[in-house]
């Protein structure tokens, strides 16, 4: 039985689609496992090797992981969603009904996309909190602090942004309150302290693209909740992860 | 061999060769500095500026912030006028001087507050913000009073309402185009 399998993958790794895949041979030795890792365009910007006390789920609870899992189910359920859903006044509303009563699955990739949406709002914060009070933003990790700051500010962004989409009284409101206060930002706002600004352009028509909420907001909204935010996330979470690996792996137990 | 350099300067260099402006030269290397750094900071200021005009929409469409409101004996004395409220979000309100209006906009956080007959409150249903017939605040967290917003006549003898120009100051809110006398 073991003799087949060795043979079997013996015979697969000599495969020329094996081999145009994969650089290496099967991983059983410590070559061809540093190796994946090393070649393997997403491997690689894992830690070449994780030491056992990473892999203790109370010194990490693998709030990071579960993260990235939350923003992957964010994606998918979105893309979903976005193939039913038109940003516009006149149909914005009725394309999140017509998503919960109408199309298959609808109701519940909205909930999914929803509760993963507040998961990782939580997982997020808790993450921070973690690397918080293990220590872990303290030097050579200073910077990939920093960038997962960044991270938790696109991951509020994207709650925000994504608030307004559904297009009923209580998105309406909210992001109404919500971007009134740009309008007390301090010179940029048009009622804050040391405003220079009009209404007209001052932060608040600039996140609106209108003096109220408006076409123009739903638009700018769901091109930042669909587009911008998410690629700049990808962008900062490959650098985080990638750093993580740099900086020597994740940090180990005082 | 073509020299390089200042006529002046030539007799204190005159053996050595022109080699390095950055040592010879104080006044063309700051020239020079001055020059790269100006012409970096405004194109990049350019280029910033340009970015943040583009987000900002040129055209805006939507109803017009200016519209006619019938004509002046259509509004009782004393009695606050509801009938905008709906379509544009004003107050119009009688008195037995003249006529003024209010944006129905809570100056808390933005919200829609109701008139209130009975208590002669405009009352907010958000956070409990309330104003009198003044537009001043009597109860509530909102730091300002609303918002009152230019009245004038039309050439028909219409009321128009212009919600782009508003007033909250006491002294100025009363007067020139924020009230109409009848």
């Amino acid at each position: 039985m073991i003799k087949g399998l060795k043979r079997f993958t013996e015979w697969l790794v000599h495969t020329q689609i094996w081999s145009s895949i994969f650089r290496q041979g099967w991983p059983d030795t410590e070559r061809n496992r540093i190796l994946t890792i090393l070649n393997t365009c997403l491997f690689h910007l894992h830690p070449l090797k994780v030491r056992t006390h990473g892999l203790k789920v109370k010194y990490t609870f693998c709030l990071g992981g579960v993260s990235l899992f939350l923003f992957i189910v964010e994606t998918i359920t979105g893309v979903l969603l976005m193939f039913y859903y038109r940003p516009t006044v006149e149909y914005a509303y009725q394309d999140m009904k017509d998503l919960e009563f109408a199309v298959t699955f609808g109701l519940f990739l909205r909930n999914m996309h929803r509760w993963a949406a507040h998961g990782m709002v939580l997982t997020v914060i808790l993450h921070m909190c973690r690397v918080f009070y293990t220590g872990s933003y303290k030097p050579p990790r200073e910077y990939n602090w920093c960038i997962g700051v960044s991270l938790l500010v696109l991951t509020l962004l994207l709650s925000f942004t994504g608030y307004l989409l559904p297009w009923d009284q209580l998105a309406f409101w909210a992001v109404t309150v919500g971007t009134n206060m740009a309008k007390a930002t301090p010179l940029m706002g048009a009622e804050g302290p040391f405003h220079i600004l009009s209404e007209m352009s001052d932060m608040c028509f600039y996140l609106r693209g209108s003096v109220d909420i408006s076409e123009n907001t739903l638009l700018r909204f769901y091109v930042l909740h669909c587009i911008a935010l998410p690629l700049a996330a990808v962008g900062l979470m490959g650098i985080h992860f990638w750093r993580v690996r740099k900086d020597g792996g994740i940090s180990g137990p005082l | 061999m073509t020299k390089i350099g200042i006529p002046h300067m030539e007799t204190d260099n005159k053996n050595k060769p022109i080699t390095d402006i950055q040592e010879g030269y104080p006044r063309r290397r700051f020239l020079l500095i001055v020059g790269w750094v100006g012409f970096f900071f405004f194109s990049l200021l350019a280029g910033l500026l340009t970015i943040v005009d583009f987000f900002k929409p040129k055209v805006l469409f939507g109803p017009s912030s200016k519209f006619k409101a019938g004509y002046p004996d259509e509004y009782p004395a004393g009695k606050v006028s509801t009938r905008w409220m709906k379509d544009k979000g004003v107050w119009v309100i009688r008195t037995d001087h003249g006529i003024y209006a209010f944006l129905a906009i809570c100056r808390h956080l933005g919200c829609i507050p109701t008139w209130v007959e009975e208590e002669r409150l405009f009352k907010c249903p958000c956070h409990g913000s309330n104003y009198n017939l003044e537009g001043d605040v009597v109860g509530g967290p909102a730091p300002s009073p609303l918002f009152r917003v230019a009245i004038s006549y039309a050439p028909d003898g219409q009321l128009v309402i212009d919600k782009s120009v508003k007033e909250d100051r006491v002294g100025v809110r009363e007067k020139g185009q924020f009230f109409l006398p009848v």
